[in-house]
């Protein structure tokens, strides 16, 4: 690019890029298949190899705290990437234990965990069914055996026999004594005999005075002796209750051990298995009464309305079931476990409840496992922002992670709410490792706010957005390219398809060094490229059916665009692409609405007068500018306190607008356009409003890289083109964006054919002499700018500036001073 | 048959013994009296100066007086006389109530005489009568007693005894070698046993409840 001569009024068109520098192209002729079918698949992490060492070494790493946390954009493949690495690792590694819960039998509200080789809990479940069955039919069939009935039989004779003797030898002696015991309502009385029955009390009233008071002092002294006889019964009744409970044992013991013995040899590895059947055993005994009204007992009732036969959490029965929380019989390899809905019990399990007769009850067998339980000895994985949405799922992961057992607890219990006695099962110990999926704000919003999460998510996976395009990355492209294309059973790709599949990469990592690795858009455009395909009737995915089906995707999400275009087109907003105006500049903006961005020119204007030195950013005055913006514009201030005028004071007022803008704006992509307006504005010297520009700049004047670079410069010549290009029409981009360009064909070839332009600027300088047509002229040794170069007109216009404002504060009052000096000399 | 008397002394197991009494003469066919009888010599007892009453199982003595032990038989009777109108209406059987006042023996003679057996019963552990007497006097005949312990059968667990009244031992003796006979069945058979007590002691001990219930 040429600068103006100094002092010259006016300048060629500089040379903006050339086509092929405008799109880097996928050379077709690299490729040494003919279509997609004859290449394999790719590794399925493409250019992710960061945070494949970053999965592995964490995967690896088998110390306290190092869970991961994968973080990256939606879409790079981080879920699949991270299953695939997870299940490849754990199926080398050793199958994971089953778990079970059984009843505490000296703790019944702490049902105990067990821990049993995999495969092991389903059968110690059945075994245990079994047992039970068996101790069903074998113990009523030990209390029905004549040797049983007989014993029994004795200890109820001898209590009744011990009762009646004591009774009877109350009896006699009373008798003897002419003494009757009486049955009475509540009990017993004693009255005198007479004949076959009891004296009546004018009888007793006539005997003598002595044989009154001998039967009076004799029926007392009964008495007495019948209350020692009721005092001593309970004791004979607890006494003959313990030897029945004693010979209930004793029959059933030889029933019960012969049937236990053999689950016993059977688990003889498992020592908590036997402390627990030891358990069982002596629980059994302690209520074999229970199995005996199981056969021919009464039927519970409330009311005279029969109970139901469910058998709640005392039954002897009941407790001895076994409550399989985790098993893995036939799975070979650690469990991976994905928990897409990581609620606080879905992570770490719950107490269920029944309701009986208005009542909520619970036992052993109503535990449910958790994602933890299920992923005890092996992987899981959670996605972060559930994780995090979901009350208290996050902190119970923690406190599961910290203590490396998992408690279960319902949120009412852990939160105080409920104070109703429950379930408190025995910790299960944990060994799990779990990955994090995440954005990368959600990881330093944690690692900023939680102290704790570092410390337990140590190691983190970022993945890329893309990938570097160099020599030998366009064919490992195309093995993804095929990868997907027949994971998805679509048509084979030909290989311009894969070049057209290459570029679009490119463009959507908007580098034309880069290739991103967005797997879901990428698959997206592959499935769309194969529906126009069918309806082409092709056999392969062919470069017009990728074209078309990004020219699909942009004219489905294009309504907004093009309706702005319209309003564009129509008058209704005003933009020039041709003519020259001074203070008026076209600058660029991206719009992103859902998944579709697409760039947009706007007019942005410029006007200055003397003042305090103060830009005024309208859009930031009206609060629809964000805080980049506003920092674009400030910057604008020092570049010009920092150039012109140095021995003055900024004595400059202006103000700066997006005209016809009322949604906001953000970023300092446009700071170079308004600098571009000021400066025009200051030297009222006319813009071409043929060009349009984009870029931010630094107080030295260093036009700098933005984004969007693509899209701005297609919105641009969408415009432009609609209304017909002039040959003239360009756009300004920073230099440092060239490696950014990737446009649309259309561009290129407009580029190509001289009718569009786009010129790389790196200074302020460079962007003003092309678009006002003049040097910007440099400062010579004086510091002093050309005369009729840009920066001395904006310079003798700040300078005035400078004076105006001295004379209205300073020199005002000299000059009236001057005057009154001289009025006084004319009197003298 | 043409009548049964049920003795409702509801401390001595009533309410098993009236359905097992209800049943049999439903299935017999006959009507079903409930005798109440109230022990006079309770009541004279009641009347002395220094009588107490010991309750069990507490062991606790309380005074007696003749007012307070009329008041409990005279509910005592109205809560037998409500639980025979209830049997009987869920069976629809011909019913009678009656309370008598009287010697236990006096009464029960006077009961036998004018129907044909009188049923007695004492309680076992789970609700079911662990022994039954059917008494009645020894004219009455014994196919017609034997039909009324088949009867029974199924609701005692234990022994059933025939009291005889106003006969002697050896009565007794040809009594139940008959009745046994005649009910046949010989599990049955061996829980048959008939008695002749010579006086009210023997007949008091005869029906009398055991003090508290079996182990």
């Amino acid at each position: 690019m040429t600068q103006p001569e100094s002092g010259s009024g006016k300048q060629a068109a500089p040379a903006g890029l050339p086509a092929e520098r405008l799109c880097r192209r996928c050379d077709v002729s690299q490729f040494a298949f003919a279509t997609t079918d004859e290449i394999a698949d790719a590794g399925y992490a493409l250019g992710q190899d960061r945070a494949v060492d970053a999965l592995r070494f964490g995967i690896g790493m088998r110390r306290e705290g190092y869970n991961l946390y994968a973080m990256g954009p939606e879409g790079v493949g981080r879920h699949q990437i991270v299953r695939r690495l997870l299940e490849e690792r754990a199926a080398a590694e050793k199958v994971s234990d089953d778990w079970c819960y059984v009843f505490n039998f000296a703790a019944p509200h702490r049902p105990r965990a067990l821990r049993l080789p995999p495969g092991t809990g389903v059968e110690f479940r059945r075994d245990m069914q079994r047992l039970v069955e068996d101790l069903r039919t074998g113990i009523p069939a030990a209390f029905e055996s004549d040797e049983y009935r007989a014993r029994r039989h004795e200890i109820e004779s001898e209590f009744n026999e011990r009762q009646t003797h004591a009774m009877g030898a109350v009896e006699e002696s009373a008798s003897s004594q002419g003494i009757a015991l009486l049955r009475t309502p509540a009990g017993f009385g004693f009255a005198p005999r007479q004949d076959d029955g009891v004296m009546n009390p004018q009888e007793f009233v006539k005997l003598p005075e002595q044989e009154r008071k001998r039967l009076e002092a004799a029926i007392a002294a009964l008495q007495e002796e019948l209350e020692q006889v009721f005092h001593e019964m309970p004791k004979w009744r607890r006494e003959a209750h313990r030897k029945l409970e004693e010979l209930n044992r004793q029959v059933i013991r030889t029933a019960v051990n012969g049937l236990i013995e053999d689950v016993r040899l059977k688990y003889a590895a498992l020592p908590e298995v036997l402390d627990h059947l030891s358990a069982a055993q002596e629980d059994v005994l302690d209520h074999a009464d229970f199995f005996q009204q199981a056969k021919d007992g009464e039927q519970p009732t409330l009311f005279g309305i029969p109970l139901p036969q469910s058998e709640g959490g005392d039954s002897p029965l009941r407790r001895m079931e076994v409550n399989v929380l985790v098993e893995h019989a036939g799975q070979t390899g650690a469990p991976v476990v994905y928990e897409d809905n990581p609620t606080h019990d879905n992570l770490v399990g719950r107490i269920e409840h029944v309701a009986q007769l208005g009542a909520l009850k619970t036992d052993f067998t109503l535990i449910q496992p958790g994602a933890l339980h299920r992923a005890n000895g092996g992987y899981l994985i959670l996605d972060a922002l559930r994780l995090l949405t979901q009350p208290f799922a996050w902190e119970a992961l923690k406190r599961a992670l910290r203590s490396r057992q998992i408690n279960m607890e319902s949120l009412g219990q852990a939160l105080s709410l409920v104070s109703t006695v429950s379930l408190q099962p025995q910790p299960m110990p944990l060994d799990v490792k779990v990955v994090l999926i995440g954005q990368r704000l959600h990881y330093y919003l944690l690692h900023q706010y939680d102290p704790e999460f570092g410390a337990l998510f140590k190691v983190v996976v970022d993945f890329e957005d893309d990938m570097e395009r160099q020599p030998g990355s366009d064919l490992q492209f195309a093995g993804t390219v095929a990868a997907i294309a027949r994971r998805e059973s679509l048509r084979p790709l030909d290989r311009a398809a894969v070049a057209q599949v290459v570029e679009r990469a490119s463009r959507v990592a908007a580098d034309s060094g880069k290739l991103s690795v967005q797997m879901m858009g990428l698959a997206d455009l592959l499935r769309e490229s194969d529906h126009w395909a069918a309806q082409s009737g092709h056999t392969l995915i062919t470069a017009p059916d990728v074209r078309q089906a990004v020219a699909g995707m942009e004219a489905r999400s294009g309504r907004v665009r093009s309706r702005l275009q319209e309003e564009v087109l129509r008058g209704t907003l005003l933009l020039d692409t041709s003519g020259r105006r001074a203070g008026q500049i076209n600058g660029l903006s991206v719009m992103q609405l859902g998944g579709y961005v697409f760039g947009m020119p706007h007019r942005i204007t410029a006007r200055v007068r003397p003042g305090s030195g103060r830009v005024v950013d309208i859009e930031r005055e009206a609060e629809l500018g964000g805080p980049l913006h506003s920092k674009g514009v400030l910057i604008l201030s020092g570049f010009l306190a920092g150039r012109y005028a140095l021995g003055a004071p900024l004595s400059l007022s202006a103000s700066l607008v997006f005209e016809q803008s009322y949604g906001g704006v953000e970023g300092d992509s446009a700071s170079s356009a308004e600098l571009y307006g000021l400066l025009s504005a200051l030297a009222d010297l006319p813009l071409a409003q043929s060009l349009a520009v984009t870029g931010s700049v630094n107080q030295h004047g260093d036009v700098q890289a933005i984004g969007g670079v693509n899209e701005k410069i297609e919105g641009f010549f969408d415009l432009c083109n609609a209304r017909g290009l002039s040959g003239d029409q360009g756009v300004l981009i920073p230099a440092s964006n060239e490696k950014h360009l990737m446009l649309k064909d259309e561009v290129v070839e407009a580029v190509a054919a001289g009718r569009f332009h786009i010129y790389p600027v790196a200074s302020i300088d460079e962007g003003i002499a092309l678009l006002t047509g003049m040097a910007a002229g440099a400062p010579g040794g004086d510091g002093r700018f050309p005369e009729g170069s840009v920066n001395n007109m904006v310079e003798q216009r700040l300078l005035k500036y400078a004076e105006r404002s001295r004379g209205r504060d300073g020199s005002g009052e000299r000059k009236a001073n001057l005057r009154g000096r001289g009025r006084g000399r004319g009197k003298n | 048959m043409r009548r049964i008397v049920v003795m409702q002394q509801t401390w001595r197991g009533g309410d098993t013994l009236l359905r097992a009494a209800a049943d049999a003469a439903t299935r017999m066919n006959t009507e079903l009296t409930g005798l109440f009888i109230e022990d006079i010599n309770l009541l004279n007892l009641a009347a002395m100066p220094f009588a107490r009453e010991l309750c069990f199982p507490s062991a606790t003595r309380r005074e007696m007086d003749v007012g307070r032990l009329e008041r409990s038989l005279r509910t005592l009777a109205g809560e037998a006389q409500r639980a025979l109108e209830a049997v009987a209406r869920r069976t629809a059987l011909r019913s009678s109530f009656r309370v008598a006042r009287g010697a236990l023996l006096a009464e029960l003679l006077a009961a036998a005489s004018e129907t044909d057996v009188v049923v007695a019963g004492t309680l076992s552990r789970t609700s079911a009568l662990s022994e039954l007497s059917v008494v009645c006097l020894a004219s009455v005949a014994r196919s017609a007693v034997a039909g009324l312990i088949r009867e029974l059968a199924p609701w005692v667990r234990g022994v059933i005894t025939v009291v005889l009244l106003e006969a002697d031992a050896d009565t007794a003796q040809h009594w139940e070698t008959e009745v046994r006979e005649l009910i046949g069945r010989d599990g049955l058979a061996r829980r048959v046993r008939v008695l002749a007590p010579r006086n009210q002691q023997e007949l008091e001990s005869l029906l009398r409840q055991p003090a508290g219930q079996s182990a």
